[in-house]
């Protein structure tokens, strides 16, 4: 085998490792996925959904988020899972929502930059290691200015103005 | 006349590493720091919040993690089947000591700064075989705990590879600072040392000489500096 050969096979090698641990992500991922509050579900009959704020509501920064999940949350040191939330689509900015409910503010690294108005707030399920769950919810959130002071829970059903 | 003469002749070399260990140990530095920068990123409480190297792949630093994390465990897998002669190699002369290495100890505190290092007889000077046996103990730790991590996904198993997967870190980070600043050749002592492992894998005898003497002889032994092409070992 010649010296060019040996690394052409090297290289492929590599890239298959690489893509085969891309693909098995993906594959991870490919669970249910729905929208509206009531939530979905996903591989191994896991729900998950976003008990407050109700779909289409208004709210003021910051504001407490609900999560209902069918599985336990924790940390990743648990080996529970979690939850990841995010808006608009965007899961490259996200917080770690560990339990049950999470406080999202315009410090918050998924708030980070989005403007007042109406927005699509994501949550997905993860695994320990970070990976899909296979179960994934969105609501629509208007989203007002920072209010300062305590957070203000949302409403439970119903939109409503502010 | 002789001055002038000693400056044309070029200053003799030797080559430490053949072309395929130099690049065995580039890809595994590339991954590893990836690897290192992605999960310390995480395990500062960044998790969320894209990296640099996040916006850079335009994913996210827990897939980049992962994906990386599976190019080097290939890397090292490649490693060990292609090059298992020269990893055989680094483990047998890593875990050989001699009753003469402790004077190497003795002065290395001092020969640090001034590069009068105590004589060894192995291929590795006693300090870089202690830590070889601590960076491969660490990665191959590494490597196993994590595709632990991501084969089981979660439940107690994860909580016992996650454990074995920070606390290798925790011990490899400090190390593996060791090693680039003692590789950098920054410290008076290990000056001209980088060469080995990089541009070629030339460097001066003089060097050879001061870090790794036995080697230098043997490699001497069989032919001149100049006409040294390829090392004793394949690696």
């Amino acid at each position: 085998m010649t010296k060019r050969v040996r690394i052409s096979v090297l290289l492929g090698a590599l890239v298959l490792v690489g893509a085969s641990a891309c693909g098995s992500d993906e594959a991870s991922g490919s669970g249910g996925s729905g929208s509206g509050s009531g939530g979905s579900g996903g591989s191994g009959g896991m729900t998950v959904s976003i008990a407050e704020p109700a779909d289409g509501s208004s709210v003021q920064m910051p504001f407490q988020v609900k999560v209902n999940s069918s599985v336990e949350l924790g940390t990743t040191e648990s080996g529970k899972h979690h939850v990841h939330l995010y808006f608009d689509g965007d899961d490259s900015k996200y917080e770690v929502v560990e339990s049950d409910t999470v406080e999202v503010s315009s410090s918050s690294k998924s708030a980070q930059g989005l403007s007042p108005g109406k927005h699509e707030m994501n949550i997905s399920l993860r695994n320990a290691d970070h990976s899909p769950a296979g179960a994934e919810t969105k609501i629509m959130v208007d989203i007002g200015g920072t209010g300062g002071g305590a957070p203000q829970p949302a409403p439970t059903s119903g939109g409503y103005g502010y | 006349m002789a001055t002038e003469r000693s400056r044309r002749v070029p200053p003799e070399i030797v080559r430490r590493n053949n072309a395929r260990t130099r690049w065995f140990h580039a890809g595994v530095y590339l991954t590893v720091l990836v690897l290192l920068f992605t999960g310390w990123w995480l395990t500062l409480g960044e998790e969320g919040e894209p990296s640099v190297l996040s916006e850079l792949f335009g994913i996210p630093d827990t897939e980049l993690h992962t994906n990386i994390g599976w190019v080097f465990a290939g890397l090292a897998a490649l490693g060990v089947v292609l090059g298992w002669r020269a990893a055989w190699t680094l483990v047998v002369d890593s875990v050989r000591f001699r009753r003469s290495d402790l004077g190497w100890f003795a002065r290395w505190p001092a020969a640090v700064f001034t590069g009068r290092f105590g004589r060894h007889e192995g291929h590795f000077d006693p300090g870089q075989r202690i830590m070889n046996v601590i960076l491969v103990g660490t990665l191959l730790a590494l490597i196993v705990s994590g595709v632990g991590l991501v084969t089981v996904s979660g439940g107690p198993e994860f909580v016992l590879y996650n454990k074995i997967h920070r606390w290798s870190t925790y011990l490899l980070t400090p190390a593996l600072a060791g090693h680039i600043i003692v590789a950098s050749g920054v410290l008076p002592g290990y000056h001209g040392a980088w060469r080995a492992m990089h541009l070629g894998g030339r460097l001066r005898t003089t060097v050879a000489r001061r870090l790794w003497p036995a080697w230098l002889e043997r490699q001497q032994g069989t032919s001149e500096p100049e006409a040294l092409a390829e090392p004793e070992r394949k690696r």
